[in-house]
């Protein structure tokens, strides 16, 4: 390896080394050992770069409003036939041999030269040389080296050309080689190869002096800043490099080109210990094939490529990056593609500035040696969050104050006195007084010492500074008893007794503020004692220690000490006054999340999720029953027109609608849809509903959203679960970070047998694949209790089962976090696991909902299949008795027939069956007739009694009577009274008329007459609305493919559904809370629509404001809004 | 050798029996309360008529909702109510619905509706069927006899009527002998002229008439071996009487043909059991009915029914021997304390007082017990002297 100079001269014994140096010797530290993880190491900090270049290209882009050249993500990304690989296949077919393998094979063969440099290119290569200008030998050399290079990147490049400059890609290709032995033997372990890492990206790319930094340590783009990167400090590319030239000595490939320049810049270098370059070939300018981008090549050694690490960085990483396309072609020669799934850009994260309640000493310290300001408060506004100029001038006062009582040096409003302790000490005063001297001739400020004399003014000074210094004394024995209640705090455990120790705190506060303002009068006094005096004071004009006290003048005024000048007495109190200021918390927009429907979106796309319609949430449709009366108006509006009124504004402006017409176009809607047929698929319904409401575009195919829903209910039961939560940036201890997880559960997925492959964890975006025990995202998802979730757990409680879970922590700061170099685990903190913890849980309640669900389908399922698998024998049964026996059905019994249609009604509920109860009002005589029916049917059809129900009494209880009770029962059951009769007479009577058959009116049972009569009733209601008689393209005729037998029931729902009234509803409920179930009740629905309706009736209702909800135990409950 | 053999003039039973062939000519109408099902003992016909409705109701519901269920009286015991005016177990109002699309009915309707296609099949082509019988038709549907048997039972109240009417009977272990002449069929049975097996009750009773009798009483009795004393002594050569057995607790065929006898002939009837609780419970059911099958009590119970013996206060009045004399297990405790908690005991303060007296002794003994006294004791003092004297409950 290259000699690792020490770069100080030979002297002393102490050797000044260098970051690189140092960093060379030990790449271990940011994950460069050998092993498996080492292909991920580069995997992860050469992605890391890309997807950041690629993202600032973006942003940059973005600002300029006409770039013509910014990723558009708008179209269609069709990669399915695609393949890199393919396509190099193609291309081979011409070329002989490649170069790559030609160059080992030589190395192999001990030909070339071990060392890559110059000499490299001396291999017998057949070049086409044809121009004929005269070109040194090395010149011939490096071209022909850049034109391999060329080669090499064009393999990759070539087959996405067509897509180079519009789509955001990166291209990752890694390839193994058997290593040469001379490099092996040195390591004494076995299966070390030789690997090729290339990776390219059509990010921002670097212009030609950018290019010469890279590749130095700490040389970063972005480590200024404090933003929301994926690496910040620049150690990660050239951690790489060294490792790579450490193991295999070749040197760096990089092409790169911004959009600003017209030639790629090509270059080839080694990295030296002094943390400079070495060319081999210097930045040299060629045709590029793409506009802006970054092409990178190197080698390495490492143990034998093994599938599943790097596979599964680059797959994490695509989860966490869809709106980036991402190519990755293994050693094996696999290639895995993964679509730019977004069809928008995550937004750019604004620059942070620190916030104060995260800075440290050393920080400030840095930060104000630093500064270039003129003052300590600008440095202050200028640096910080969350600092105004009101802040910052407090802070500076604050320091300033705590200054003049370390220094014994006062501020007065027109000069400065000395503290004294003792009363005998010589009080000095002074002022700036303008005067003549130095070399101008004109006044100037300078600082005039004068010494106290006058006995008065000594006596009043000491008054004054006695009761000052009493005053310091206070506030020392304060904040000491503040420190004892403090440290009491932490011992108590009940709540009130903390309270109690604040409330003491607060009022010593109190006193300090008091003791503050005392002093602040002291000084003014003092100020007034010293002012314009002349008599009683000496000025010195020929002081020996003249310049301390000015040192003290310049020491003690915080405010006028420029930023880099400050002494450590005042950084000191300066830093004791920045902490000691409650902060604004800081701002969260500097923090962008991958968002909940993007990840969901992913997963769904990549895993391939089975999901439908999300049903869950009904909160759309109500919008959408208003939209109804849109409907109707337009409809309404439209007859108006035709009709050609003449006063058609006046008429349009009047058109009023009926909440009733609106419920009536509902149902005949619904009326036309047999929503019970399973086999009709949900688009099918949709295109019908389509159909129906032809005139009408959009509107109307959300308006029965909810019905959809419905529908659509049924159809989700294979659904998989999948749920992403973004939790609302938290801004704890001064670090703003966004916390969000997404999780999919499916039976496709597999169990994994490992714990830590449940979890995936990302910061910025960036999957961290290694430390995961360390990490605080695993302590969060441990913290969850899963088995309320219905989840499984392994031993260490990560969740178990077919589930796949991302958490990603995004914000500037969480570098800071980190808890090594390598950044791979996140540091433990409260908030942050809480964070987390709720964010997962949030997550969890929706697992628990859809697990519960697919638990009662497959209850349901299994008991479907038990009931089928008895249909037949009932049927036949049945069928048996009735066919040989002499049921009045006999003739028109199928036995097929009855099984379907009993097999229909299995995992329903009931078929909507109008009771008469409900259409009451619309016939009584009918509706008394079917009532009779319905509660005779049962025990009195079979027990042969065709009578209706008398109820018989025995003469014991007919006797318990009063005689008025049975006058009532004769005149009720029409047995003749005298009124003379006695009680025992009238029992007699009584007794009698049960003995003589009762005459009764013959009824039939007869439900489709009763039926019909009922829709007669209610036809002539429907044709006064406007939408049947205007012969609007509304067409109630039922599809063909609907059974008309089960279209009859249908119907009658249209007298059902107007039942369901606001007034109604609003009649039920009450001070008390109900569930959904009580209302069902008291409404007296039977039907399932009319509770769907219900439902949106609520939601209405609570949304505006006219009932009150509350969810109690998962249900919700309401009742009247007082 | 012989000793001479005392007569009893059975003054009290006389006494009773002529006051029952009084009684029996003016009809009671028994009246059961409002609360309680009607059940009728219906001809095939009308059994017939009964099945098609059910069926054309389930067919209905199928046609309008895909959903049959059938609705029958509960036979939960909060549903059995006793009728203190009969002195009768019956069902009461309550309704259970067999619905076909719950999990917890599917195979109770089911299997319903098979038992109906068997009565379907028994009533048209006039046949009888053994529970047993029935329960091999289709096992794999049954799987237990019990199960069929409780769905044959929930048959026969589905149609509201009694299981004998769906001509589904149980075997009958009952066997009766004495002075009676019956009808089965065309052949013509003297009761009297069988040797000392008799005649076995068939449970197809539908078929026997009873054509008549000169017995002054019937007496029940618990045991085969008991019965047969009766027989090798020919006692109702000497006391006019109808001997019958079930050989244990009588079963539907055995106590529908007493209940028959004692109606059509108004007879006194007594029974003979064993003086321990199961033997008391042997005479309540005779008494009033079993509790599974109390919706048929009308049918099956003999109200009338006197305890003749073996009574507890007997073991001391006939100085039975302590070597005949057993103790009271845990089980018949238990049991004399349940007997005591039902509402018929509670009425009839003679049978309390007995019971109690056997707790207060802690004494229990078998019929048998007599034998000590020589074996025939039984049939020639003891039976004799308490119908004579009235000594029973």
């Amino acid at each position: 390896m290259r000699g690792f100079k020490i770069t100080s001269k030979e002297e002393g014994k102490i050797k000044q080394g260098t970051i690189a140096e140092y960093m060379r010797k030990r790449t271990q530290l940011v994950g460069f050992e050998f092993g498996y993880w080492k292909h991920v190491q580069y995997c992860a900090e050469f992605i890391d770069n890309a997807l950041d270049a690629i993202e600032s290209f973006q942003w940059k882009e973005i600002k300029e409003s006409d770039s013509k050249i910014k990723f558009s993500l708008d179209q269609e990304l069709f990669l399915e036939k695609f393949s890199i690989l393919e396509t190099v296949k193609e291309e081979k077919k011409s070329q002989q041999l490649d170069n790559e393998a030609k160059h080992t094979l030589m190395q192999e063969l001990g030909i070339e030269s071990v060392e890559p440099d110059i000499s490299i290119v001396q291999e017998p290569e057949v070049k086409e040389e044809e121009s004929g200008e005269i070109i040194t030998e090395e010149e011939l050399e490096v071209e022909e080296e850049v034109k391999r290079i060329i080669d090499d990147m064009q393999e990759i490049i070539k087959p996405v050309e067509f897509i180079i400059d519009v789509e955001p890609i990166v291209i990752v290709r890694i390839r193994e080689y058997e290593a040469p032995s001379f490099l092996t033997s040195e390591i004494s372990q076995k299966n070390i190869m030789s690997f090729t890492f290339e990776i390219f990206d059509n990010g921002t790319g670097m212009a030609k002096i950018d290019l010469r930094k890279f590749g130095r340590y700490l040389a970063s783009s972005k480590s200024m800043e404090l933003k929301q990167t994926r690496g910040s400090q620049g150690f990660g590319a050239p951690s790489a490099f060294s490792d790579a030239q450490n193991t295999t000595g070749k040197p760096v490939i990089t092409v790169s080109k911004s959009v600003d320049n017209v030639y790629a810049t090509v270059t080839e270098f080694f990295t030296t210990s002094k943390n400079e370059k070495k060319y081999l070939i210097h930045p040299t300018d060629i045709d590029s094939p793409f506009l802006h981008g970054t092409y990178i090549k190197l080698s390495y050694l490492n143990v034998k490529y093994v599938r599943g690490y790097v596979e599964k960085y680059i797959e994490e990483t695509a989860f966490m990056n869809p709106h980036v396309t991402i190519i990755y072609i293994d050693p094996e020669g696999k290639e895995k593609i993964y679509r730019r799934l977004a069809t928008s850009f995550p937004e750019e994260p604004k620059y942070a500035k620190p916030h104060p309640s995260s800075v440290n000493i050393g920080d400030l310290q840095d930060l104000i040696t630093k500064s270039e300001k003129k003052s300590i408060s600008a440095f202050l506004q200028d640096n910080f969050v969350r600092m105004s100029s009101k802040t910052a001038k407090e802070i500076v006062d604050i320091a300033e104050r705590d200054l003049q009582d370390r220094l014994n040096f006062l501020i007065l409003k027109n000069g400065f006195v000395n503290l004294t302790q003792k009363k005998t000490d010589t009080i000095y005063f002074m002022r700036n007084e303008k005067r003549i001297f130095g070399r101008s001739d004109k006044p100037r400020d300078k600082v005039i010492i004068y010494q106290v004399e006058s006995e008065d003014l000594k006596e009043n000074y000491w008054n004054l500074i006695s009761n000052y210094n009493k005053s310091n004394k206070d506030y020392e024995k304060i904040n000491k008893e503040i420190k004892k209640l403090n440290n009491r705090i932490e011992k108590t455990e009940t709540q009130k007794e903390i309270k109690n120790i604040e409330r003491d705190i607060k009022k010593l506060l109190k006193k300090i503020d008091d003791i503050r303002n005392q002093k602040d009068k002291i000084k003014v006094d003092l100020n007034n004692l010293f002012k314009e005096r002349e008599d009683g004071i000496f000025e010195l004009k020929k002081l020996k220690n003249r310049t301390d006290f000015e040192d003290f003048v310049n020491k003690v005024q915080i405010s006028k000490v420029k930023p880099i000048e400050i002494t450590k007495e005042q950084f000191n109190s300066l830093f004791l006054a920045f902490k000691s200021i409650k902060y604004m918390a800081p701002p969260t927009d500097t923090v962008i999340p991958v968002g909940d429907s993007t990840l969901e979106n992913t997963l769904i796309k990549e895993i391939g999720l089975r999901i439908s319609e999300n049903v869950d949430d009904f909160a759309g449709p109500i919008d959408n029953i208003y939209q109804t009366s849109e409907l109707l108006y337009k409809i309404k509006k439209e007859i108006l027109l035709k009709e050609g009124i003449k006063d058609t504004d006046d008429a349009i402006t009047n058109i009023s609608i009926d909440p009733e017409e609106v419920i009536n176009l509902g149902s005949e809607i619904l009326g036309s849809i047999d929503i019970i047929d399973e086999t009709i698929d949900p688009q099918q319904i949709k295109q019908s509903i389509v159909d129906l409401l032809t005139y009408s575009d959009t509107d109307s195919i959300d308006t029965y959203q909810g019905v959809f829903e419905y529908f659509i209910e049924n159809y989700t039961k294979d659904d998989d679960f999948v749920s992403a939560e973004t939790r609302a940036p938290t801004s704890g201890k001064g670090l703003a970070y966004v916390v969000e997880a997404v999780m999919a559960y499916s039976r496709n997925l597999e169990v994994p047998k490992r714990s830590r492959d449940v979890l995936s964890r990302f910061v910025n975006r960036t999957p961290k694949l290694r430390d995961s025990a360390d990490c605080a995202i695993t302590k969060a998802v441990q913290a969850v209790n899963w088995k309320n979730y219905n989840l499984d757990t392994y031993d260490n409680n990560l969740p178990k089962g077919p589930i796949k879970l991302l958490v990603n922590v995004s914000g500037p700061f969480v570098h800071l976090m980190f808890k090594s170099q390598s950044k791979n685990a996140l540091a433990d903190d409260e908030d942050l696991i809480k964070e987390i913890k709720f964010c997962l849980e949030a997550i969890g309640r929706r697992l628990r909902i859809y697990l519960n669900r697919k638990a009662s389908l497959r209850k349901s399922e299994k008991r479907a299949s038990l009931i089928e698998k008895y249909i037949p024998l009932f049927v036949n049964s049945l069928y048996n008795i009735a066919f040989q026996g002499e049921s009045i059905h006999k003739s028109k019994l199928d036995k097929k027939e009855l099984e379907i249609l009993m097999r229909n009604a299995i995992g329903k509920k009931p078929t909507p069956v109008v009771k008469p109860s409900e259409v009451r009002e619309i016939k009584e005589d009918v509706i008394k007739k079917e009532e009779l029916i319905e509660e005779q049917a049962e025990i009195q059809q079979i027990s042969k009694k065709v009578e209706p129900q008398k109820e018989l009494f025995t003469e014991k209880t007919l006797k318990n009577w009063t005689k008025n009770e049975l006058i009532e029962y004769c005149k009720e059951h029409g047995i003749v009274l005298l009124s003379k009769d006695t009680k025992t007479v009238i029992i007699g009577k009584i007794i009698e008329s049960y003995k003589k058959p009762v005459e009764t009116k013959p009824i039939e049972l007869k439900p489709p007459e009763s039926v019909k009569v009922i829709s007669d009733t209610t036809l002539p209601k429907q044709a006064q609305l406007p939408i049947s008689s205007a012969k609007t393209p509304i067409k109630v005729t039922p599809k063909a493919t609907i059974p008309i037998q089960k279209l009859a029931p249908l119907k009658q729902k249209q007298t059902t559904l107007p039942i369901i009234t606001t007034e109604k509803i609003l009649n039920v409920l009450s001070d008390e809370w109900q569930t959904i179930k009580h209302l069902i009740f008291k409404l007296k629905i039977k039907d399932m629509m009319d509770a769907r309706y219900l439902q949106l009736k609520l939601k209405e209702l609570e949304r505006k404001g006219q009932v009150l909800v509350e969810s109690k135990v998962g249900k919700r409950q309401w009742k009247l809004k007082q | 050798m012989a000793k001479k053999q005392q007569h009893y003039d059975l003054k009290e039973t006389k006494i009773l029996f002529k006051e029952y062939i009084n009684k029996g000519t003016e009809k009671k109408e028994i009246r059961l309360p409002e609360s309680t099902v009607k059940i009728d003992d219906l001809n095939r016909k009308n059994v017939l008529d009964r099945l098609y409705k059910l069926v054309d109701n389930v067919i209905d519901k199928i046609n309008k909702t895909g959903r049959p269920s059938i609705k029958l009286p509960s036979r939960s015991s909060s549903n059995i109510i006793w009728d203190e005016e009969n002195d009768l177990l019956l069902l009461g109002q309550q309704l259970q619905e067999k619905q076909f699309h719950t999990l917890t009915s599917v195979a109770d309707i089911t299997r319903l509706m098979r038992i109906l296609e068997i009565v379907h099949e028994l009533l048209v082509k006039d046949l009888h069927a053994t529970k047993r019988e029935v329960f091999y038709t289709d096992v794999k549907l049954f799987d237990e006899q019990k199960i069929s048997d409780k769905s044959i039972e929930d048959a026969a109240i589905m149609l509201y009527t009694t299981r004998n009417s769906t001509h589904i009977v149980a075997t009958a272990n009952g066997t009766c002998i004495g002075r009676l002449r019956i009808r089965d069929k065309n052949d013509i049975i003297d009761l009297e002229g069988l040797g000392s097996g008799g005649w076995k009750i068939s449970p197809f009773l539908d078929n026997i008439e009873i054509i008549e009798s000169d017995a002054e009483f019937i007496l029940a009795i618990e045991k085969e071996a008991a019965m047969m004393r009766f027989a090798e002594d020919r006692f109702w050569r000497k006391y006019p009487c109808i001997l019958l057995t079930a050989g244990g607790v009588g079963d539907i065929a055995t106590r529908m043909f007493l209940k028959r006898l004692s109606k059509e002939l108004n007879l006194p009837v007594f029974s003979l059991v064993d003086s321990d609780p199961y033997g008391h419970y042997i005479h309540s059911v005779y008494l009033r009915g079993s509790k599974r099958l109390s919706y048929e009590s009308p049918f099956l119970a003999t109200p009338n029914i006197k305890l003749l013996g073996v009574l507890t206060r007997d073991l001391d009045t006939y100085k039975i021997p302590e070597v005949a004399r057993l103790k009271l297990e845990k089980v018949d405790v238990k049991r004399i304390k349940d007997l005591l908690n039902e509402e018929f005991v509670k009425r009839n303060k003679a049978w309390e007082e007995d019971l109690r007296l056997s707790l207060k002794m802690n004494v229990k003994a078998e019929i048998q017990a007599l034998s000590t006294h020589g074996f025939e004791f039984l049939t020639e003092k003891y039976l004799p002297e308490k119908l004579t004297t009235g000594d029973w409950i």
